[in-house]
This record gives C-alpha cells, sequence and structure tokens, in this order.
C-alpha cells in the first residue's frame, strides 16, 4: 500500500491519510491502534471494497484495478473476517454460509463439501452444519465466520479484532488456528488493540494514530518508546513490562527481549539443562492409547496438553484425561523447567511449533530435550 | 465491610420458551464494601443475575435479598431500590434512549421527582466526573461506542446510587479507556459506591477484585479470593477461563525461586518488587489537591534533586491538572507508574485528589508486604 488516502463520502478529513504499509509473504502481521485510528478502514483497502482516493493498493506487483475481473481473483486470495460476525454471516444455515465463498469461485459440489467440513472441523463447529444461524452464541458465529473464510483457501486472511468479545480460551484458539495457518504458508493478517495477545505474535508490527501510520517494525522498540504508546491509547504488555523492570533493577539490559512468560522467567533463573522431557505425539484425529503412549515412555500419570483443533478431538475421542486444554507448549515448558516431564498431543505438521518453542527457550539459558512418540 | 450486600438463596431462573435454566442454584453473597467480580465465560450467566439485583427479572425459583429485605417487583419499593441499584449494560445502545446527551443523564434524576435545579446540578457532576462536559449538548447517535459507554456510566451515577453495577464494563474499549474505567471504579468505590462488575478479562479482575464469584452454566461454582480459585486448574478450564499473567508468573517464579508463592502479587510493582527486591527506593511525594493545582508547590517539588516524573490521581486533580497545563507524565495508572519509578530509586510527584489521599497511601504500603517499603511523603 503506497501513500494510501480515504475519505468516506459524508466526511470533510481522510479516514487514513498517506498510509504506507506492506504485508508481506508468510509473514505475522499486526495493526495496532485503538478504536476508530483507521484500522478497520485500511483493511477495507485491502480486498477492494473501497478504492482509495489517493494512493495505490498493490497486490502482488500490481496495482489493483477494480475490474471485476481482477476483484473476483483478489477476493478468492484475500480473505476477510470481520469483528462483528453479524456484518459477514447471510445465509440461513451454518453449512449454506461457510459454502457461499467456495460454491461463488466456482468448485464443484463435492470439492465445497469438502471444504466446508474441512473448515468448520478446524474451528471447532463441525457438530453445526445443520443448525440455523439465528441459534447461534456470538463467539459461535464469529467461528463461523472464520470457517467461511477458511473454505475459500485464502492465500491471505485478514482478521479484523479476531478476538474481541470471545472468552479467553476461545482468543486463544483463534491465534492457534492462525498459527497453523502460517505453517501452511498462508500469510495472517490481525487488526487490534489487544497488546498481549500479538505481543508473542507478531513479526511485522504496524501502529496506527488518528488515521496515521505512525510506527512500522518490530514490537519492542514500539513498546520501549512509553509516551508513543501513551499517545497512541494503548499499553506496554504485561511480559514487556515486567521484563523491562525486573532486568533494569537488576542492573541487566532488558534486550533480548522474551516474548512468552517461559522465556521470561527462564531468563530470571535460567535453569541451564532441564531435567524434565517433553514427548510430542502427532494426530489425525484418531484415537489415542493412553495406555500404549505411557508404556512406550515407560512412566505413568505424566500432564498431558493439547494443542490444534485435531488434537482436541482426538482426546475427546479418547476420553483422555488433559491437564493442559489451552497453553498447551507453554505449560510443558513450564513443567520441564521444574524438571517434570509431560506429554503434549498435537495435529500433524505443528510440530515444529513445539520444537521452535523450545529452540527459541535457549536463548533464555534453559534447554529442555523432546521426544517425539511414533508407533 | 462485611455485612451482606446482596444475597441470593436457591436462585433460579428459566427464561420464556428457554430450553434450560440460566440460573440454577445459585447462592451468592456479595459483601458491603467488597470489591467484587462476578466471572464467567459468555452465556455464563452472568447479565441474567445482574438482572435479579436490581429487580428486573424475578426468579422463577428462590429469593434475592438486599440488605436483608427482599427484592421488590413493583410499586414505589422498586422506584427506590433501581435509585439505589444503578446497573450499567455492557452495549450502551441498549440503555440511551434520549436524543441528547444531557436529556439521557437527567432521566433517572427527574424520575426521583427532583426540581430543575437539582437535576441540572447532578448532570453536570455526572458529567465532569466522567470527563465528557464537551459532549453535553451533542447528539447520542453521533457518538463512538466507548463515549456511549460513559454517557450511560453519567446517567448511573446521576442517580447517586448506593450500588454501581457494571456488565462487561470493558469490552470493547481500548486498554487506556479501560484503564480510565478501572481508576474511575476504584475512585466511587473508595468514596463509598459499592461497584459490582462482571468481566471475562481475567488480568482486569484478578488485579481489582477482593472476592469472586465464578458463574458456569447458570452455576456458582466457586466465592472467595482469586487466588484460591487459580490454583483449582480444572474448574478454570471448565468455566471457560485461563489463568491471569499475573498469577502465572508469580507462581512459576516462586517455584523455580525456591520461595512461597504468598503473598500473591496482584500488581507489576508488588510483582517486580517480590522478584527484585529494591536497594534504595525513591520517594513518592503527594500533593493532595482540591480545586486548582498549586503551582508554586508543584515547582518547588519538581525541582527537586531526583524527581523524575509527575503524575495525577482521581479525577479532580485530573481536570485541574490539565487546565493549569501542567507537565504530567502518567495521566493514568499513576499509583502504579510512580511506585515503578520509586522500586528505580526515583522520586515522584502525584497531584491527588485530598480525598483519595487515603487510597493512594494504601496501595504505596501495600508495597511492604513485597518486600520493599517505598517511603512516601504527603505535603
Amino acid at each position: 500500500m503506497d501513500k494510501v488516502s480515504y475519505r468516506y463520502g459524508n466526511s470533510n478529513y481522510n479516514a487514513i491519510d498517506s498510509v504506507d504499509f506492506t504485508a508481506s509473504h508468510g509473514r505475522r502481521t499486526v495493526i495496532l491502534g485503538e478504536n476508530g485510528c483507521g484500522k478497520s478502514t485500511l483493511i477495507y483497502q485491502l480486498n477492494g471494497v473501497y478504492r482509495p482516493v489517493s494512493g495505490t493498493v498493490f497486490y502482488g506487483d500490481m496495482p489493483i484495478s477494480y475490474d471485476k475481473e481482477f476483484l473476483t481473483e483478489l477476493r478468492s486470495d484475500v480473505s476477510v473476517v470481520l469483528q462483528n460476525p453479524d456484518d459477514q454471516i447471510f445465509s440461513s444455515t451454518v453449512e449454506e454460509d461457510v459454502a457461499f465463498g467456495p460454491l461463488n469461485l466456482g468448485l464443484s459440489r463435492e470439492e465445497v463439501g469438502e471444504r466446508v467440513g474441512r473448515s468448520l472441523e478446524r474451528v471447532g463447529m463441525s457438530g453445526f452444519a445443520e443448525v440455523p444461524v439465528q441459534r447461534l452464541s456470538y463467539g459461535q458465529k464469529k467461528r463461523v465466520s472464520l470457517a467461511g473464510a477458511l473454505a475459500s483457501n485464502p492465500k491471505i486472511l485478514v482478521l479484523d479484532e479476531p478476538t474481541a468479545g470471545l472468552d479467553p480460551q476461545m482468543s486463544r484458539e483463534v491465534m492457534e488456528i492462525a498459527n497453523s495457518l502460517i505453517r501452511e504458508g498462508v500469510s495472517v493478517v490481525v487488526s487490534t488493540h489487544d497488546v498481549n495477545l500479538i505481543y508473542n505474535w507478531v513479526e511485522d508490527l504496524y501502529v496506527m494514530r488518528k488515521g496515521h501510520m505512525v510506527f512500522s517494525g518490530g514490537a519492542d522498540e514500539f513498546f520501549s518508546d512509553r509516551p508513543s504508546v501513551y499517545l497512541s491509547g494503548l499499553e506496554q504488555p504485561s511480559i514487556f513490562g515486567i521484563n523491562h523492570n525486573m532486568e533494569t533493577l537488576r542492573g541487566m539490559i532488558p534486550a533480548s527481549y522474551p516474548k512468552t512468560m517461559s522465556q521470561m522467567v527462564s531468563r530470571l533463573f535460567p535453569s541451564g539443562s532441564s531435567a524434565g522431557r517433553i514427548f510430542i505425539y502427532q494426530t489425525e484425529g484418531e484415537r489415542i492409547d493412553q495406555d500404549a503412549i505411557e508404556e512406550a515412555v515407560g512412566k505413568k500419570g505424566m500432564p498431558i496438553a493439547v494443542y490444534g483443533p485435531s488434537a482436541r478431538r482426538s482426546v475427546t475421542r479418547s476420553k483422555l484425561r488433559v491437564d493442559f486444554y489451552f497453553n498447551g507448549i507453554e505449560c510443558c515448558i513450564r513443567e520441564a523447567m521444574v524438571n517434570h516431564d509431560s506429554l503434549i498431543i498435537v495435529d500433524r505438521g505443528l510440530k515444529g511449533i513445539v520444537t521452535e518453542a523450545v529452540e527459541e527457550l535457549r536463548a533464555y539459558g534453559t534447554r529442555i530435550s523432546i521426544r517425539e512418540l511414533v508407533f | 465491610m462485611s455485612a451482606p450486600l446482596f444475597r441470593t438463596e436457591g436462585l433460579f431462573f428459566r427464561y420464556e420458551g428457554g430450553r434450560g435454566d440460566a440460573l440454577a442454584d445459585v447462592n451468592i453473597t456479595i459483601k458491603e464494601g467488597a470489591r467484587t467480580v462476578i466471572m464467567g465465560a459468555n452465556g455464563a450467566g452472568k447479565s441474567t443475575f445482574f438482572y435479579h439485583l436490581n429487580g428486573v427479572l424475578r426468579p422463577s425459583k428462590g429469593a434475592v435479598f438486599f440488605r436483608g429485605e427482599k427484592i421488590p417487583h413493583r410499586g414505589k419499593a422498586l422506584r427506590k431500590l433501581r435509585s439505589e441499584v444503578a446497573v450499567m449494560l455492557q452495549d450502551p445502545n441498549d440503555q440511551l434512549f434520549a436524543p441528547k446527551v444531557s436529556d439521557d443523564i437527567a432521566f433517572g434524576p427527574k424520575n426521583l421527582g427532583l426540581d430543575a435545579q437539582t437535576v441540572g446540578e447532578r448532570v453536570r457532576d455526572a458529567l465532569n466526573i466522567t470527563g465528557i462536559e464537551s459532549l453535553e449538548g451533542r447528539s447520542v447517535m453521533q457518538l463512538s461506542f466507548g463515549q456511549k459507554k460513559r454517557v450511560v456510566l453519567a446517567g448511573a451515577l446521576a442517580m447517586h446510587p448506593k450500588v454501581l453495577i457494571m456488565d462487561e464494563p470493558t469490552a470493547g474499549l481500548d486498554p487506556q479507556m479501560s484503564k480510565e474505567l478501572i481508576e474511575l471504579a476504584d475512585e466511587l468505590h473508595h468514596l463509598g459506591t459499592t461497584v459490582i462488575f462482571s468481566t471475562h478479562d481475567v488480568d482486569l479482575s484478578y488485579s481489582w477484585a477482593d472476592e469472586v464469584h465464578v458463574l458456569r452454566g447458570g452455576r456458582n461454582v466457586y466465592s472467595g479470593s482469586s487466588e484460591r480459585f487459580y490454583d483449582d486448574t480444572s474448574e478454570v478450564y471448565l468455566s471457560g477461563l485461563v489463568e491471569p499473567a499475573m498469577y502465572d508468573i508469580n507462581v512459576s517464579i516462586s517455584e523455580l525461586a525456591g520461595c512461597p508463592v504468598e503473598p500473591f502479587p496482584k500488581t507489576l510493582p508488588q510483582l517486580v518488587a517480590k522478584a527484585v527486591p529494591s536497594e534504595g527506593p525513591g520517594t513518592v511525594h503527594i500533593l493532595p489537591v482540591e480545586g486548582p493545582v498549586d503551582r508554586e508547590m508543584f515547582s518547588s517539588l519538581m525541582s527537586g534533586p531526583g524527581m523524575s516524573a509527575t503524575g495525577v490521581y482521581g479525577t479532580k486533580a485530573r481536570k485541574s491538572a490539565e487546565a493549569s497545563k501542567l507537565p504530567i507524565d502518567y495521566f493514568f495508572g499513576a499509583d502504579e507508574g510512580c511506585i515503578i519509578e520509586a522500586l528505580h530509586g526515583k522520586d515522584t510527584l502525584i497531584c491527588c485528589d485530598r480525598s483519595l489521599t487515603d487510597l493512594l497511601i494504601s496501595k504505596i504500603g501495600s508495597m511492604s508486604r513485597f518486600g520493599t517499603e517505598v517511603p512516601y511523603s504527603l505535603h
């Protein structure tokens, strides 16, 4: 996006003014700012719903041309999930609504059905295909609108305030889904004012204030500038604030900034080579035999964590006792830091998220060994 | 402090045509003066519970008591209850009726039968404390979500309620506005209005509440201190909640450092002090304010060596600091901000509403439980 300005019809000022913004391939991009700063207006430029009054929006190297052909292609690649699901859900049943996008792409009935099933499963709404939309709660509607976006197999997924109005567990699930999409090569753009939600997630941070882009770069650089954070109506993420204060008090430099609780704790109390191990089991949603797992590990009663929708399905199917339903990776790492073994059940393909988290922890003075269980 | 304000006894409620009980066998006692939070996931029954406290809904079974008396559902007694117990709904659009801001705020006091002059005064005071004087003549339709929320709050405060109930007060607000609102709740609570709110924001609730009541599927599954609730991980999971960051970090640090988890830090300065005791903390200078800030005093304190930041605490102090264009670093969160500066050995100056000085002092005093005595000086 190059120097883009947009003005609403009845307004006498620009809702966004000369804004530069780039969402790069395969990156985790965040647009941060208080209510009314222009985040949603910016998002509507990305799928060509609004046409800038000046400046240019590029898709790849191509300036958007706003003809029917271009826009159809653009919108099949760029899915936007709006903040309020009621603005997005039109059909009468869940299934019809999720099928809307893929049907418009001219896919076969069979292909559409397959995509709808997969998307609903991903957002944990499998049993709801036939349910009338108006019977759903706000959180369920939010999941359905996300499923609708996923069903188009977008290259870029844009989430406007994805966790607004959701309770904390559901918010974490949404971010898990975003993480797994990234691993499949989808670029994800999130707009929000929730600094804690995005602090350990964001790679490219953009901050808006009153229609202007006031910052682009790394999160730590932005949050170190307290007056700017304050002027933007935001606050420092808790981990950032805690780390910053504790390290300066200990006479240490706050960088490299830990992003998760385990990194921060490890920085304060490096535990070296940890005696606790993390066992990983990858699943596609099939039943899991707890006895077989415990036999393979040679140990009974380890804490069990899950990460990802298929993993959740597996444990429900096999009636496994789960200790950590949410934040599973963090929980296992913390168990290891206090010398306890644990098991994490993850979706096939998401093992890398666990190994990366453990790998990153080395920089903060803690080494944990990981074993994958294969049957 | 411990007299029951509200008490529900075997409270059941089912909406007409509802498939199940929205509330089932809820037994909750809310104490007078206790900072109370009702927690639970979406759909747990928090709003339905609140509608019973001001007599909007009538229990299907069981009873609700306000100061020992059964809650009325009609006539003069109900009007009296509503004048004492104000409720601020989650969505301000459900609550704003008059086209103009000032008319909407005046609606409640007028209904109390107050004369025009008193109504006018109350509207002015309410606009003032919520910081929306500039919106007085505006049309409600033109306001943003956050502004509408403040208008509803002003309308509630204009009733001079004894109890203020807020349903998800920070939902949809950005972080600074949330902070403002909670600081205002703190202030009202200190000045004698019992404030009760519901939220699923675990961090907010953890830092604020003396006592939490947790609802799950219409049932009251926990009442008591926050830390004891979060100790029960499976109940936290079943209730759709997660552990607050402060709680989690304290537990991890305590385990690794081999120190007791108690006392539980609830704020950033408390946590920092517990983990890294400060060697030579700085002094928090408190300048009580009533009316305009004493500029001379302010400047002379400011020029002290080691002075690093200034803040305001309380609505009135904030107003006068703004009016006299004083250089202020912490317009909100000055209590925590300045205590943090003190931990770093720096002196700070807080302009504080005279009526709130003891609240501020008790916050500073709470630091000694976490290993650092933060000195203060009252001017």
